[in-house]
């Protein structure tokens, strides 16, 4: 395939034939025209272009993703007796509430839920028990405009459901652990996991998400998040990416914000080929807010990009994003964050900051603000830079007996750290997002 | 203690110091003053061994040791401090951490003991204490959101807390208020010794009036053109720097 070439969707019909075939037939109709109704979709629209005027792909060559004919995972491997013989990057405690998935698939032996209210089954097992909570936001699904999140919806053969009823507050985390795995056969796989998370009014949970790679994986993982924040609700989430360095990963998130509510999401990024993390966040109550946080530690022959929207379609609702980067060898990356505050949404408040330390004469990165402002009263402010470490500041540090190498860490520690300050995460998941960021840096510097 | 013979050095391929000659012994307050531009703080900078500041001819020596090629750490290490005319911000590193830091890589180079983090906060709050520093202001960001008067604190809290038995001041009351002077001033007086050389480099003649000088020496077009004692500095701030000239 030429680089001109617009990426072809054909070979993803015969995916899509088979992952309809191996449909168990309960399944509801709800879910079968879902997913025909994203996938006719997406042979309408065809994959996106990095060509002149799509200024959404324009930095991320989506040829270089597609490059590869991925195919249907077939859930056929032997299951792990335990995760630590694939992945050394477990984290080191266990929740009451650990969901495991093994290339999108849902792994009930090696995953631990507790008894109490909260629910969290498969989309299968939920549609049966629990459809009447389900129905209303599996619709959604197919109403997407964005081809990869059709490509998920057309695709995925199951995920995950979470629902928290009125006022529940759990104290401990609930944790996903996306691994993918591969037997060692040369195949490259597309994954398309779905999760859905609904937290019902006046409840509150932190949510991790640890996404891991093995050696020698060349898949695409192409991840659907839905979380829907009732009124005076709020989700901390937490996402750390490290996937394989030859599998590409979109992540495509939408968060609808009702009144009141609150969504902390944080960010990392460290692994994949090239990685694409689409967050849509939707501020459809008044005082709703949303304080996006990401970190992304791109290596050699990485590209990262992080593309924002938040909405303001209420009044009184606010926003942060705050990305910083740090990119060694000849990494990429590309944050473009859009702030969109509707016609009415008087007295918003959105901000938005991305930030980026190059290391390396050879790291590119792009960063580019877009405001959509319909309304006179509001406060918008942006604030971007890209740069190298700053030779006065290094000075200033070594001039007191500190070793350059030293007062290197100190100053890119010291870059990420008002980030890391403002995680809202359990402390465990703290600890090891901060033990991750040293033990890279330490390689780099 | 310092020995500089002849020094010449250029910034950026500008010769800025054109033969400076100063010598120091232990215990001995020099102020070096000169107008602006007339390469103080090139002086001061080459002294701290700041990279860029080449030394074309000419030498620094350091209790009978050369340090024109040494890094600016290893000179630290040795016990040169320089406190900077403008203390530079360091987002998202805390005063404790960073000064810790450069505590126990001094305290490793001389063979000393290190100091865990209960034992260098212990020392670096009764530094702050007998410095009268806002003891908040070792829990935040290097410099982060400080007023001109409390980096300047900040530097002498350093100071205080590395024990360098050399003192370079680059203007250490410039753009403060006669109170902060006089707080800025006691510190360095508190740090005055028997055993430690003190270089301040300044404008005016004001702060010399808290810390009295042995020495004053007139710094022109890179070097140094005249010295005496405290008297010099009196006739600068009566008839300005023009009368030597």
């Amino acid at each position: 395939m030429s680089i001109q070439e617009i990426p072809n969707t054909k070979p993803y019909i015969t995916v899509y034939n088979d992952v309809v075939s191996n449909i168990d037939k309960t399944t509801s109709q709800l879910i079968l025209s879902a997913k025909k109704k994203a996938f006719d979709n997406l042979m309408d629209s065809g994959f996106p272009t990095h060509r002149k005027g799509n200024e959404d792909w324009k930095y991320t060559d989506v040829n270089k993703i597609l490059q590869n004919e991925y195919k249907l995972f077939e859930n056929s491997f032997k299951t792990p007796n335990n995760l630590e013989s694939i992945s050394s990057e477990l984290p080191s405690y266990k929740s009451d509430n650990y969901l495991v998935f093994i290339n999108g698939v849902f792994q009930q032996s090696l995953s631990q839920t507790s008894n109490d209210s909260i629910i969290i089954d498969s989309l299968k097992n939920s549609l049966d028990l629990h459809s009447s909570l389900i129905t209303p936001h599996l619709e959604n699904l197919s109403n997407a405009e964005d081809p990869f999140m059709n490509f998920n919806t057309a695709l995925f053969e199951d995920g995950v459901f979470i629902y928290l009823p009125k006022n529940t507050n759990p104290s401990k985390p609930i944790q996903i652990i996306n691994i993918e795995y591969n037997d060692s056969q040369k195949n490259h796989f597309v994954i398309s996991p779905l999760i859905l998370v609904v937290i019902d009014e006046g409840s509150y949970i932190n949510l991790e998400e640890y996404c891991l790679g093995s050696e020698s994986s060349s898949n695409l993982i192409n991840t659907t998040t839905r979380f829907v924040l009732s009124k005076s609700s709020k989700l901390n989430y937490s996402r750390f990416q490290n996937y394989s360095k030859d599998t590409n990963n979109i992540n495509n998130t939408v968060a609808i914000l009702e009144q009141n509510s609150t969504f902390n999401s944080f960010y990392l990024d460290f692994g994949g080929q090239i990685v694409r993390n689409n967050l849509n966040v939707e501020l459809l109550g008044e005082e709703s807010t949303a304080n996006l946080l990401g970190l992304y530690l791109p290596n050699t022959n990485q590209h990262v990009d992080n593309q924002v929207i938040v909405d303001h379609k209420s009044p009184y609702s606010y926003s942060d994003q705050t990305y910083k980067g740090i990119l060694n060898g000849n990494a990429q990356s590309v944050f473009h964050g859009s702030i969109i505050v509707r016609e009415k949404s008087i007295k918003v408040d959105a901000a938005q900051e991305d930030k980026n330390l190059l290391l390396s004469s050879e790291a590119e990165a792009y960063t580019k603000p877009a405001f959509w402002i319909y309304c006179d009263d509001v406060m918008c402010k942006h604030g971007a830079a890209c740069g190298q470490i700053d030779e006065e500041s290094l000075f200033y540090l070594t001039s007191r007996g500190i070793s350059s190498t030293v007062a290197k860490q100190l100053l890119v520690r010291g870059f990420v750290g008002d980030v890391l300050g403002r995680i809202e995460s359990d402390t465990n998941n703290k600890n090891y997002i901060e033990k991750q960021i040293e033990n890279r840096l330490d390689n780099w510097l | 203690m310092l020995e500089v013979k002849d020094l010449y050095s250029t910034v950026s391929g500008k010769t800025i110091l054109n033969g400076v000659n100063l010598s120091i012994k232990p215990g001995e307050v020099h102020a070096i003053m000169g107008p602006n531009g007339s390469g103080k703080s090139t002086l001061s900078y080459t002294l701290a061994g700041k990279p860029n500041y080449i030394v074309d001819s000419g030498d620094i020596l350091f209790e009978d040791q050369s340090i024109i090629e040494m890094l600016p750490e290893t000179r630290a290490q040795l016990g040169i401090f320089l406190s900077f005319q403008h203390p530079l911000e360091i987002a998202g590193v805390r005063m404790d951490q960073f000064m810790r830091s450069a505590y126990n890589s001094i305290q490793k180079q001389n063979n000393n003991e290190e100091l865990d983090v209960l034992k260098f906060n212990r020392l670096l709050k009764s530094k702050s204490e007998e410095l009268n520093v806002d003891s908040d202001l070792i829990q935040r960001f290097v410099n982060h959101g400080f007023s001109g008067g409390e980096r300047k604190k900040n530097e002498i809290l350093q100071m205080a807390v590395l024990d360098p038995k050399l003192m370079i001041l680059d203007e250490p009351d410039s753009g403060l208020d006669i109170d902060a002077v006089r707080s800025v001033a006691d510190g360095i007086n508190k740090l005055r010794s028997e055993s430690k050389s003190t270089v301040i480099i300044t404008h005016y003649q004001r702060i010399l009036n808290y810390v009295i000088p042995d020495y004053v020496h007139i710094f022109m077009d890179g070097k140094i053109i005249q010295s005496g004692d405290k008297t010099l500095a009196l006739q600068v701030e009566e008839k300005g720097y023009e009368i030597f000239n």
